[in-house]
């Protein structure tokens, strides 16, 4: 028998007052670790959890071991339960720990880009390999990976039991196991706006006390898609005269945590090229999912005073984890220079 | 980090409309990858076999078949003045018919960590410690105990090391086979 600390557990219950649910701290959430003994099946619910830290299993674990399950349930109404995770515990089931690294340092859940890569570290060191009687489910363990689409929701609602089972993997080794992705698997026609996520699971392997293994640990990332944009009212080539006329800036898909703005400078189009903002013309995406934004700047004549007349290139960029990328872009000619044509005279 | 704070104060420039603010000397700037650039990205990654790979799924999904039931389906629900908290089915011991309508969420109730109820219910409800071995139903509750609750007209939620708790139906061994004369 055994105890168990359940920092990780209670690391992610610290999570669930982030953005992920769109909602703060407080009494908004009640935390509760559900304890379930085997083979017994008794049930224990953990006193008076925090938000974060560490508490230790108030029950021993039969040699059969535990499951705990950290939830959290949202005081609306009618009230709201989230599964924030859940690992087992036993005797003879080894442990493991998932993690994903993105280029995204954003702490709650990892998180990435359609185009960008990914990795996963699946970490054992409890796999009994010098044992000779150690049964087959403490010898290796599963690695089963599932995906899938948010479809055109931003993912807060899915149902995950639809998640599609893709592959299943073995580790028979202790130490880090590691996959690297250089793109998503999600399903998509448009490979530049999937949206989804990839769930890597570890599985102890079935035995007579869990006849379908049990899950030891499991995390996914969450893929966003490329932003792309469009700038209307403005055409390619086009002089315009005295004054600027009324645009939009029409946004899609613009990632968590970015930033997108609209810059001019002089010239033709320059990838680099640093200009002069379009007031009105940025966005921040403070979501912890992407969106869709558009954009109406007007009055903004007086960005090109310091430029003059002459070609002009308006182009939208967003800056995310992964760098700065040009969305899209129009160049126009600008002649304000009010010319007169005629004669002075004089009368006397 | 300079990079990251120019471009936070040149962009909350523009937010706060400031027109003509610079904007700032960044990182390389590309323009955004299309649907063509990563299909031949992932043509290329298939070729050079950098993409991990997974044996084809074989039976049913194990992820779907030992999934935790919903917690609050699988839990008693305890409500009253606007509070409410979870117990696991099984853990009450003895409703009376003075409190028999305080089980099941109420509209509008706010829940609370189980302590936080107990304290503030201690007028109707009692936590029973119970046994490592009566909670998984290989010893009975005591006569002594079950007997109180004739007269008891609290809530009874047993509990281990104060954390609320199911106990299972009292396991009765098989009777031993009769050899026959």
């Amino acid at each position: 028998m055994k105890t168990s600390p359940l920092s990780l557990l209670l690391l992610a219950a610290g999570s669930l007052s982030a953005p992920v649910f769109g909602q703060g701290t407080g009494t908004a959430f009640t935390n509760y670790i559900k304890q379930t003994q085997y083979p017994s099946g008794t049930v224990m619910y953990m006193r008076d959890l925090a938000a974060t830290g560490n508490k230790e299993s108030a029950l021993a674990i039969d040699p059969g071991g535990a499951r705990f399950e950290l939830w959290t349930v949202k005081n609306t109404n009618p009230p709201t339960e989230y599964r924030v995770g859940d690992t087992f515990v036993g005797t003879f089931i080894p442990t493991a720990a998932v993690s994903i690294e993105t280029e995204d340092p954003y702490q709650l859940i990892p998180r990435t880009r359609a185009d960008r890569w990914f990795k996963v570290n699946i970490f054992t060191n409890t796999l009994k390999l010098d044992d000779p009687n150690a049964p087959e489910a403490a010898q290796m363990m599963d690695v089963l990976h599932h995906v899938q689409s948010y479809g055109t929701t931003n993912g807060t609602t899915i149902n995950r039991d639809q998640a599609t089972l893709t592959g299943t993997n073995t580790i028979d080794q202790n130490g880090t196991t590691t996959y690297h992705y250089p793109l998503t698997t999600i399903p998509g026609g448009d490979r530049a706006k999937v949206k989804g996520e990839e769930r890597f699971t570890v599985f102890s392997l079935p035995d007579y006390q869990l006849p379908n293994g049990s899950p030891l640990d499991s995390r996914y990332v969450q893929i966003w898609p490329v932003a792309d944009a469009r700038i209307e009212g403005i055409t390619d080539g086009q002089l315009i005269r005295f004054k600027m006329p009324p645009i939009s800036i029409i946004l899609n898909d613009l990632y968590p945590g970015s930033s997108t703005y609209t810059q001019v400078y002089k010239g033709a189009p320059t990838l680099g090229k640093t200009g002069w903002y379009i007031p009105g013309g940025a966005w921040p995406n403070t979501k912890p999912f992407s969106v869709n934004e558009t954009l109406n700047p007007v009055d903004y004549d007086n960005v090109f005073d310091e430029g003059g007349d002459g070609l002009w290139t308006m182009e939208v960029v967003t800056s995310t984890p992964f760098g700065l990328d040009r969305l899209a872009y129009v160049t126009f000619h600008l002649d304000r220079t009010i010319e007169f044509n005629g004669s002075i005279t004089s009368q006397e | 980090m300079k990079v990251s704070t120019l471009i936070f104060t040149a962009f909350s420039a523009v937010l706060a409309g400031q027109a003509g603010a610079q904007a700032p000397q960044q990182q390389v700037m590309r323009d955004a990858v299309t649907h063509e650039d990563l299909v031949a990205q992932a043509r290329k990654a298939a070729q050079e076999k950098i993409v991990p790979t997974f044996k084809p799924p074989v039976g049913e999904d194990r992820v779907a078949l030992t999934r935790p039931k919903s917690l609050l389906e699988s839990s008693d629900i305890i409500c009253f003045s606007g509070m409410a908290t979870l117990v696991p089915k099984g853990a009450i011991l003895h409703t009376p018919k003075g409190v028999a309508s305080r089980i099941g969420m109420q509209d509008g109730a706010r829940f609370v960590s189980w302590g936080d109820f107990l304290n503030a219910n201690r007028g109707w409800i009692v936590a029973s410690s119970v046994s490592r071995a009566q909670a998984e139903g290989q010893e009975a509750l005591s006569e002594a105990l079950v007997k109180t609750f004739e007269k008891e007209a609290r809530l009874v939620v047993a509990v281990f090391n104060e954390g609320p708790i199911s106990v299972l139906p009292v396991k009765t061994p098989a009777a031993p086979a009769t050899a026959p004369k």
